[in-house]
């Protein structure tokens, strides 16, 4: 038994090692001055950064990452709680329809997603709306993921609570505002970060529908053949520091609460 | 109970109006389109898109290996998933769920950052761009995806099984190949679905890895998008849905692991 263990252990550590060279390579190359990848050549340095911080080409592909995809997770987490709360009494196959097309971006190829939305907004004469494409994009990406994490915790939910707002004279929208959603927030909080997440990362869909909008990835793909990838190592590095960062802090919270909640 | 809800929820039903009117405009209007543009010339009826892209000869081989190109991957992700699923699942490993989101980590993280990592690396070590270097960006790029259904499905399944066949004197290989691995196709069959779809259309990893003799489909259909044939574009684009659905109909037909475990994302 004891040695069944040891084979998966050495297998695991394998896979994990090989998964992170790349990532530990690029933040450890970030750092070195010479344009070429090799271990001789390797020249200790802030230069890659310095050149990051004044590039303004990239500032500005930062500035409209983070911009759009605030705007559309906000977007898609309104349409998406909306629509969960409204789902949750009707019958059950209006349900599973609602979310058949609430699964379809998520199931489809993304480029065949890409290639249609390409084909929407030239039929609708909107293609030089450049951040409104994207803002719209971005929120189709986000959506799916914002009902499959509201939905289940509404469900579990209690739910005379919405009806007893209502019966005691509140409108819809009061009750939705005042009643379930303080209750919702940790559940829509946790929908709008991963919807902020996925669209920071979305490239396929992003480069269909740019019309001279950097984004991050964007930019990045834009660049990936130039020799000036090490203003590129250093951007990964940081976006790669930040993100393990970010969710350290929120695994070590949920894992925090978790043990809290199971000793109280 | 019913009854008195009745009044209320009639509102409430109301909330669900901005998601329609968005899916609709978004998702049910761009899909018709693709129909549209894949059947008509100049706004009259013809089959000329499918002609000319069933009887093009490239068009046809870079489908076929995308196809196959997919499947093998698939495969090998599969064949190195499963070793690590069942290690963190079965051998009573104490952080296994920490260990998974070492796993999944790097799915947060970009995809071209990554893709700049690996290239790097590989410029490193000499390996040129080709085949290899296609296959080893895809299996490391998809093994998380697959990591993740299997472990469901391996922790979830009763060790009273295990025990059961172990009791009934089944050797260590027959309890694996009796009992655990019939108990885990609906996590293999999920996991191969969710790592095949986006193996076929992938443009980037084949755009920057394969190199122009390893061009794939989504980069046949990114081609027809910049030199603005829609309606080539159409016909590649509802070939990939007739693929993807038939993808989905297997997952539906084989494994409820999606609808039990909602904990999957």
């Amino acid at each position: 038994m004891n040695r069944k263990k040891l084979f998966f252990g050495i297998f695991i550590a394998a896979a994990l090692i090989v998964l992170y060279t790349p990532i530990l390579l690029i933040i450890v190359f970030a750092f070195s001055e010479s344009g070429t990848i090799s271990l001789s050549s390797f020249e200790f340095g802030f230069a890659n950064f310095r050149e990051l911080f004044t590039d303004t080409r990239i500032l500005t592909a930062i500035f409209n990452t983070l911009f759009i995809a605030t705007v559309a997770a906000f977007l898609a987490t309104v349409i998406g709680t909306m629509a969960s709360v409204g789902m949750l009494k009707m019958k059950r196959r209006a349900q599973s329809g609602l979310m058949a097309l609430n699964l379809t971006p998520l199931i489809n190829a993304t480029i065949v997603t890409s290639f249609s939305l390409v084909l929407m907004f030239a039929t609708l004469g909107m293609l030089s709306m450049g951040y409104i494409r994207l803002i719209l994009a971005h929120t189709l990406v986000a959506l799916p993921i914002v009902m499959i994490i509201v939905l289940p915790k509404l469900r579990n939910m209690d739910n005379s609570l919405f009806d007893a707002a209502m019966d005691l004279g509140a409108k819809p929208s009061q009750a939705l505002l005042k009643v379930v959603i303080p209750q919702l927030m940790p559940a829509l909080i946790g929908a709008f970060l991963v919807g902020f997440t996925i669209s920071v990362d979305e490239f396929i869909i992003t480069n269909f529908n740019n019309s001279g909008i950097d984004t991050i990835p964007t930019l990045v793909y834009a660049r990936f053949g130039f020799r000036v990838q090490g203003v590129m190592r250093a951007l990964s590095a940081l976006v790669f520091l930040a993100i393990f960062v970010a969710l350290v802090i929120v695994n070590a919270r949920m894992s925090r609460k978790k043990r809290s909640a199971s000793a109280g | 109970m019913k009854k008195q809800n009745k009044g209320t929820s009639g509102y409430r039903h109301l909330f669900v109006a901005p998601f329609i009117i968005f899916m609709l405009v978004m998702v049910v209007f761009p899909l018709s389109l693709l129909f549209y543009h894949a059947f008509t010339y100049e706004g009259s009826f013809t089959f000329d898109h499918f002609r000319a892209i069933l009887t093009d000869g490239p068009s046809l081989a870079i489908l076929w290996r995308s196809l196959w190109v997919a499947v093998l991957a698939a495969v090998i992700i599969m064949l190195i998933a499963y070793p690590i699923a069942y290690g963190l699942a079965m051998t009573g490993f104490k952080r296994g769920r920490t260990i998974l989101l070492l796993f999944t980590l790097p799915m947060w993280t970009n995809l071209l950052l990554r893709s700049i990592a690996l290239n790097n690396l590989f410029s490193l070590i000499g390996l040129e761009n080709g085949f290899l270097a296609l296959m080893i960006a895809l299996v490391m790029n998809f093994l998380p995806i697959m990591i993740l259904p299997l472990y469901v499905v391996l922790s979830n399944i009763d060790k009273k099984y295990i025990e059961a066949s172990q009791d009934l004197g089944a050797t260590p290989g027959r309890v694996f190949t009796k009992t655990v691995l019939p108990l885990s196709v609906p996590g293999i069959i999920a996991g191969f679905v969710l790592v095949f779809t986006p193996i076929v259309s992938t443009f980037f990893l084949s755009a920057r890895f394969g190199g122009n003799s390893w061009r794939m489909f989504g980069q046949l259909l990114s081609d027809h998008y910049t030199t603005r044939h829609f309606g080539l574009g159409s016909v590649l684009s509802i070939i990939l849905l007739i693929v993807v659905a038939l993808t989905v109909l297997v997952l539906n037909r084989f494994s409820k692991v999606g609808n039990k475990r909602g904990g999957l994302w």
